[in-house]
């Protein structure tokens, strides 16, 4: 979940929060409202109660014909009192006993006011029975004086059931009131309890409330506080990167203005240009970039928020891929540099397309890639001089260098008496350069030609000006130094050529590929094992070797030459001790018999064979018996075998007794034969006879 | 070798002669001289060249000349080339050389402190190869010196100084 989507949920649930308890704030006091209009509804029904109770009592002492009305009155309130009690929903619902309660105080009011209609019925009668004089002030002790002074038993009897009526009604009243008032106190208390509740569930509710409030205010401060930090790092961090990539980064907006941001490597490189909120296209010109590139860039940059417009295409298109600016360096000098700009369109935190530029200091680059472009052309140049100089007979070019030279030194002689008629001096050069040009052309020397012919182009405007100065005269005898080079360069190229040549007629004149492989093989072989050599072929010529003995006589040469280094030649030292050479020589030597069969000659000024020692190891591998000994040819068959060998280690030279039986097999399938003579501590020699 | 390197040095000699000596001296043609020429010079001041182009350049005098100079400077009469004389020629090629740089600084050349031979009818042995090697005879009042340019052709190795 991005942390975006986190802080807006965490703001809707504290908004939510925050509504609920508004919303349960007004609840709650709506309920009180709601309450205390349902307990005025039962409180109305006591008032008419009591009204009711004071409007009987009244029948005892006042009016009676008045207190009908009251009483008739009261019991319309009560009635209606009664009939709100039907409205009460509430405090029902909220509680069975409060139910029940107002249902008894509904009941009550019809056992209560039943003999109600009686009264009233008999009240009427007593008032009829009355002179009418009376009827109106009448009250019951009024009727009862009444019926004694007129004898009215009827009427006595009737006012005494009034009173009686009048009795059972207060008594029933007094007893619905002390019902009423039970049942009140019930209500009453349901009531406070319902209240209570309802405080406490509005505490919890509250408690709840704030908890939540406060957890989810805590993880939106630490939300907060997390996006912070890692913006904080994020900033640090680009902040680095920015102090130390070694490339200028800047930041253009859509309208090709220089934005804030930048690296430092920009700022450094740039720093005497006030670059900020600059337009680029100023940028440039202060930069000195040319008139020309800046007229395309402007329309180059505006191609990139074409969304159309891919950008492999337009890197291929850059026209600030390579531009030559000058920029002031530490020391306030002016300096020349190459730098590349590449651009990259990115969208922005409000989401407007800008241009992200990065430059870089490409002069050591350019540098480079001009020196190679130099070298390559001088070696092409060197090449087609080459090329040139062996289409040309020697003789006709040595004229050319002597001709050449010839006319330098003329005019060399000529700048030496210093002559002041400067214009003479520079017509004589223009002719030297002329005669010169007109002798490489005849010789197809195009690339000196060439050159020629822009020094004497050169020459011819210098003479067209009326005045020629000394400064003038300096530059022709510069270029004069520049034909010179030319010469001595083609003159080099000659004398490659000519050694080149001469190298080539050494080899062939020198020793075959043959004796040169041996002599290798020899060298490098001797040295290993610590031995001097010496190869003698001056009774071998290679020509003479029919072609297909050439690999087996070298095979066999090779191996006859590593036999005899690890067995035949002795070391340095002992050598000197047998009065030997210190070196060792190995001759070889080839002869042609009279059938024409090749006879190759290998001899080494060695030990020879030592019949000790082959006699010894035949005995140790059983090949002879105890104190029989051997003679020099069957010492010889023995070193032929496979596997034999004298040598005490094998190593890679010798010792593995393959060597000899190689070599046998080789001179086998060229239906050859080989001989050897062999005098001990002399030397040991191998002659080799192939047919050809 | 290109005349724009070459004239900051024949124009700052000239000046400087000027404001030591109080004579501007006058140019002769350039020609070039053969490597093993002997040229009968004493004292050199030499300056090292590096950059686009690499090479020395050489202001070089004869006894007479150096030592009629140096008495005109420093107003007694000097008779043979003693440290006094060497000393002068040495700061004036050092300011000569000094005030040529502004001449050529929008080239890539660098140019060392330069060093001072002493040595009858010494020779300079020239750079390698079959450079030409200029001379730019300057005439004073007191005789001849002579400016030597040697620089090689435009190369690739320590382009980037």
């Amino acid at each position: 979940m991005s942390l975006r989507t986190k802080f807006i949920i965490l703001l809707l649930l504290l908004n939510g929060m925050l509504f609920i308890f508004g919303f349960a704030f007004y609840f709650n006091n709506n309920r009180n409202n709601i309450i205390r209009n349902e307990i005025s509804i039962i409180d109305a029904v006591h008032i008419a109660l009591y009204e009711e109770n004071v409007a009987v009592r009244g029948m005892f002492i006042l009016p009676i014909s008045r207190q009908i009305s009251i009483m008739e009155n009261a019991e319309k309130n009560l009635d209606r009192a009664i009939s709100n009690l039907l409205s009460i929903r509430y405090l029902i619902n909220r509680s069975p006993v409060i139910d029940q309660s107002i249902r008894n105080i509904i009941a009550e009011r019809y056992s209560s006011l039943m003999s109600m209609p009686a009264l009233l019925d008999i009240a009427d009668k007593i008032l009829n029975a009355v002179d009418r004089s009376i009827q109106s002030t009448a009250n019951f002790e009024i009727i009862n004086d009444y019926a004694t002074v007129h004898g009215n038993e009827e009427l006595k009897i009737r006012a005494k059931i009034f009173a009686e009526l009048l009795f059972e009604i207060e008594k029933n009243i007094v007893s619905a009131l002390a019902n009423f008032d039970a049942q009140y106190k019930i209500i009453d208390n349901e009531r406070t309890a319902i209240e209570r509740n309802a405080i406490i569930t509005f505490i919890i509710f509250f408690l709840a409330i704030v908890i939540i409030s406060v957890v989810v205010g805590t993880l939106i401060a630490r939300s907060i506080i997390s996006v912070t930090h890692s913006l904080d790092k994020a900033n640090k961090e680009t902040d680095v990167i920015f102090k130390n990539i070694h490339e200028g980064i800047f930041q253009l907006d859509t309208s090709l203005k220089i934005g804030h941001l930048c690296s430092q490597y920009f700022e450094n490189l740039f720093r005497d240009i006030n670059f900020r909120n600059m337009p680029f296209l100023e940028f440039l010109r202060e930069i000195g970039v040319a008139a020309k590139d800046i007229f395309v860039t402007e329309d180059y940059l505006k191609l990139f928020f074409n969304e159309k417009i891919n950008n492999t295409l337009l890197a291929q298109v850059n026209p600030l891929d390579k531009v030559y600016i000058s920029i002031l360096d530490d020391n306030k000098k002016t300096q020349n540099r190459y730098v590349s700009f590449v651009f990259s369109i990115f969208v922005n935190a409000d989401n407007q397309k800008e241009l992200l530029g990065t430059v870089n200091d490409i002069t050591e680059e350019v540098l480079y890639a001009e020196a190679l472009k130099e070298e390559e052309e001088k070696n092409k140049e060197k090449m087609e001089q080459l090329l040139q100089i062996i289409n040309i007979d020697p003789e006709t070019m040595e004229e050319f260098f002597e001709d050449s030279q010839d006319e330098i030194e003329h005019i060399n002689t000529l700048l030496k008496s210093n002559r002041s008629d400067y214009r003479k001096v520079v017509n004589e050069i223009y002719l030297a350069v002329h005669s010169v040009k007109g002798n490489a052309q005849i010789l197809g020397l195009k690339n000196i030609a060439d050159l020629l012919n822009i020094i004497e182009n050169e020459i011819k405007t210098l003479l067209e000006r009326p005045e020629i100065s000394w400064e003038n005269i300096l530059d022709s005898t510069i270029k004069l130094g520049t034909i010179q080079e030319s010469i001595d360069d083609l003159r080099e190229r000659v004398i490659e050529l000519q050694l080149y040549q001469s190298k080539l007629k050494n080899i062939e004149e020198k020793t075959g590929l043959f004796e040169r492989t041996l002599h290798k093989v020899m060298a490098t072989e001797g040295k290993k094992e610590g031995k001097l050599l010496e190869l003698d072929y001056s009774n071998f010529n290679s020509k003479n070797m029919p072609k297909e003995h050439r690999k087996i006589v070298k095979d066999i040469f090779v191996q006859l030459a590593r036999n005899a280094i690890s067995h035949g030649i002795e070391n340095p030292d002992e050598r000197e001790k047998r009065g030997k050479n210190r070196q060792g020589k190995v001759c070889i030597s080839l002869k042609k018999d009279s059938e024409g069969n090749m006879i190759y000659g290998f001899k080494d000024d060695g030990n020879g064979i030592d019949l000790e020692k082959v006699t010894k190891v035949a005995k140790k591998k059983g090949l002879a018996k105890e104190g029989e000994d051997f003679d020099i040819s069957e010492a010889v068959k023995l070193i032929f075998n496979m596997g034999f060998t004298t040598a005490e280690e094998s190593s890679l030279i010798a010792g593995r007794g393959v060597g000899l039986t190689l070599i046998r097999e080789k001179i086998n399938s060229a239906k050859g034969k080989i001989k050897i003579r062999t005098q001990q501590g002399k030397y040991c020699e191998y002659i080799i006879i192939l047919p050809a | 070798m290109k005349k724009e390197y070459i004239m900051p040095f024949v124009e700052s000699t000239q000046n400087v002669f000027h404001e030591f000596f109080g004579i501007t001296p006058e140019l002769d043609t350039p020609y070039f001289v053969k490597k093993e020429e002997t040229l009968n010079w004493d004292v050199s001041g030499i300056i090292g060249i590096a950059g686009e182009s690499k090479g020395v350049i050489v202001l070089s005098f004869n006894e007479k000349v150096a030592v009629s100079l140096v008495s005109k400077l420093v107003g007694r009469k000097v008779t043979t080339l003693d440290e006094d004389v060497i000393d002068t020629i040495a700061e004036v090629t050092n300011i000569i050389a000094g005030n040529s740089k502004k001449g050529f600084e929008e080239y890539r050349l660098k140019i060392s402190l330069p060093s001072i031979i002493k040595g009858k009818e010494h020779v300079v042995f020239w750079p390698k190869q079959d450079i030409p090697i200029l001379s730019i005879p300057f005439t004073v009042p007191e005789g001849k010196f002579m400016l030597f340019v040697g620089l090689e052709k435009k190369i690739t190795n320590d382009i980037l100084l």
